[in-house]
């Protein structure tokens, strides 16, 4: 239902233009939930934003297409995105307490959504409200619609964000490390939450999170980000046990493993380069890769594998069935 | 007074805590209401022993951080005491404490905001120094260079504002800070939950190597249970201002009984469904019945003998105890 492809992204900054996503391809079925997975600064949340129209005006898409049902998003003016922002495509945000408008009561914010796409009002907005509310798991909808958010707890105020964002029926969801700022015991429920409304709607769902395990509950593909490129694109179960991109592989060795206390975690030397010191030509991981070779400071294309995924490493060149794309 | 201490501790532990409670006022909401009081820290006790790292988990607001500032003397308790090598620490002067402050250490979460940012590393380091006596350059300097090295850094980074370091950077700073003053007890609150994931496995290796090297004890506080369980000898599970369940490392990990320590765990392996997890109710919005299980409102095993009577410590294993009166009816569910 959403094709992205080959989309670059760059930033206007001290009279040059910087790169911030380069040849982002994937694709979501309806249905079907994605993660991107990655670290701070890799380009996920650009992603989101790029997808929802969002851009910063000095952040602009150079080129490549976005499609979904058949439009492309990526020439939209923001005109056309009002029209289907919030009905068909819609966003959770990380920060529930600063996306929420703290002078306006829950209930009311919801009831905002569905009067600027359903034109409702007075008694049908009102028995919608407490229904959406009650649809979230509130089991006192009447009380919780008259709180304000800081009256609310973290996972209530995500959970209100989540009924605003699904009062249109989007078609694609997309959650922005929807559970970063939560409890581990909350956590699990909003991640149930979501799961269940998409069970309910055949929605597609982009889950956005640096963590891995979040994912790999939540998710059936992966795309796993650094420095605006997407290194490995796959199933989860693949990735997550036999990941092929150095950095996909060291990134995992790097989660602390109940079955391997004594050993000392994996650790990728080096930081994430800023948006300045970043590469311009070769392989944008070179630098931090224990696998470096000569040929990784050329072109490095995407290459898919026998099982379907793809990784953007030259290693794979001839390894495991790889061939250009 | 120093001598009776001494005999209530343990020889080979570093720290005892007795029976801490810490509470905070709660907002009114009319004039004239009684004032209300929220317990951040109810009778919690414990010991670490020398070298050893403890692990402190728990969800936010349970009252985590209150205990690890109160053993750092940040904050004064209600009731209750510290020793610390073989002294009292809860109840003398600040002024008095000054030369014990050098043993014990805290490293805190968010490492942007632990560093003075109009200061160069350089002198952050120096004053450090300063502040326990240690005024001349040069012996600023001998003492700086090689913990500089063992923490990862080169010298050039001395000159450097912490703006122009990294998160992991930075956390090397105030790790490499917290060992300037040669403690043997480090409390390290949420140290990694800033760091992305590659940098946050650098400086939990660092730690553990550090903490080997120097024979450091410390009390990890953190709400993430696997890297509690990567990093600690021994684990206390807190909810709510109590400690609910403690014991060795693997024990409580792997046969963890109280029912919260369990809902931890199954947050973390799995996401079932069916699970029943429980509200998380915002703490103050709790009736906290002096007399029943804190646990009540969220615990699938509840019954009237819960709300009734406060459980007390049971024994699981060997120095594995938990706080609940239905260990038995659990222990046979899980079969």
């Amino acid at each position: 239902m959403l094709k992205v492809d080959k989309l670059n992204v760059s930033i206007k900054m001290n009279k040059g233009l910087y790169p911030v996503l380069e040849d982002v391809s994937f694709s979501v079925a309806r249905g079907d939930t994605l993660g991107i997975v990655g670290e701070s600064g890799c380009g996920k949340s650009m992603t989101a934003m790029a997808l929802m129209g969002l851009l910063r005006k000095n952040i602009k898409i150079v080129s490549g297409q976005i499609n979904f049902d058949g439009m492309d998003l990526a020439a939209f003016s923001q005109k056309q995105y009002e029209q289907i922002r919030g009905k068909r495509l819609s966003m959770i945000f990380q920060d529930s307490m600063s996306s929420l408008n703290p002078l306006m009561k829950a209930g009311k914010q919801i009831g905002e959504a569905y009067q600027i796409h359903f034109g409702l009002s007075g008694d049908a907005l009102d028995s919608k409200i407490l229904e959406s509310l009650n649809s979230v798991g509130f089991t006192n909808p009447e009380e919780t619609r008259s709180k304000y958010p800081h009256q609310l707890s973290g996972g209530q105020r995500q959970r209100v964000m989540i009924a605003m964002a699904i009062a249109g029926n989007p078609e694609l969801l997309i959650a922005d490390e929807p559970t970063t700022a939560l409890d581990v015991t909350s956590q699990n429920k909003i991640l149930t939450l979501i799961k269940n409304i998409q069970a309910a709607s055949a929605l597609a769902i982009i889950i956005i999170s640096h963590d891995i395990t979040v994912i790999s509950q939540t998710c059936s593909h992966v795309c796993v980000m650094y420095s605006g490129w997407i290194v490995e694109h796959g199933k989860t179960k693949d990735i997550i046990s036999n990941p092929k991109h150095p950095y996909a592989e060291a990134l995992i060795a790097a989660i602390p493993n109940a079955k391997a206390k004594d050993k000392e975690l994996g650790v990728i030397k080096g930081n994430v380069p800023s948006l300045l010191q970043r590469p311009k030509e070769g392989c944008v991981f070179a630098e931090r890769c224990k696998y470096r070779m000569p040929e990784c400071s050329g072109e490095i294309g995407n290459f898919v594998l026998k099982d379907g995924r793809t990784v953007r490493c030259i290693l794979y060149r001839h390894k495991d069935g790889g061939k250009e794309q | 007074m120093a001598e009776r201490n001494n005999s209530k501790m343990n020889p080979d532990s570093i720290l005892k805590v007795e029976q801490l409670v810490k509470t905070y006022p709660l907002p009114s909401e009319r004039i004239f209401e009684r004032k209300k009081i929220f317990t951040a820290v109810s009778n919690v006790s414990f010991e670490i022993k020398k070298g050893e790292t403890v692990g402190l988990i728990g969800e936010s607001g349970c009252g985590k951080t209150s205990v690890g500032r109160i053993i750092t003397k940040l904050l004064e308790p209600d009731s209750g005491k510290v020793f610390f090598e073989g002294q009292e620490i809860s109840s003398i002067k600040k002024k008095d404490f000054r030369e014990k402050r050098s043993r014990i250490q805290m490293i805190f979460q968010d490492p942007s905001t632990a560093l003075n940012p109009q200061f160069r590393i350089g002198r952050i380091l120096r004053e450090a120094l300063f502040s326990i006596g240690i005024k001349r350059r040069t012996d600023q300097k001998n003492r700086i260079m090689p913990l500089l090295s063992r923490v990862g850094m080169s010298e050039e980074y001395l000159d450097r504002y912490p703006h122009e370091l990294s998160g992991g950077q930075k956390q090397r700073i105030c790790i490499l800070l917290a060992l300037l003053t040669n403690p043997s007890l480090i409390v390290a609150d949420e140290v990694v939950s800033a760091l992305d994931l590659s940098v946050q496995a650098q400086i939990l290796n660092l730690m553990r190597l550090l903490q080997k090297d120097f024979g450091l004890s410390i009390l990890f506080i953190s709400h993430n249970l696997n890297i509690i369980h990567y990093m600690s000898d021994r684990i206390l599970v807190m909810y709510m201002g109590e400690i609910v369940e403690y014991g060795p490392c693997e024990e409580v990990y792997r046969k963890g009984r109280h029912p919260y320590t369990m809902l931890l765990l199954s947050s973390l392996l799995d996401l079932n469904a069916d699970k029943t997890s429980g509200e998380a109710k915002d703490s103050s919005e709790l009736i906290r019945g002096e007399s029943s299980c804190i646990f009540y409102h969220r615990c699938p095993w509840r019954d009237r003998l819960c709300l009734e009577k406060k459980p007390l410590f049971a024994e699981l294993g060997p120095g594995h105890y938990a706080k609940c009166h239905h260990l038995d009816i659990i222990e046979a569910s899980l079969k």
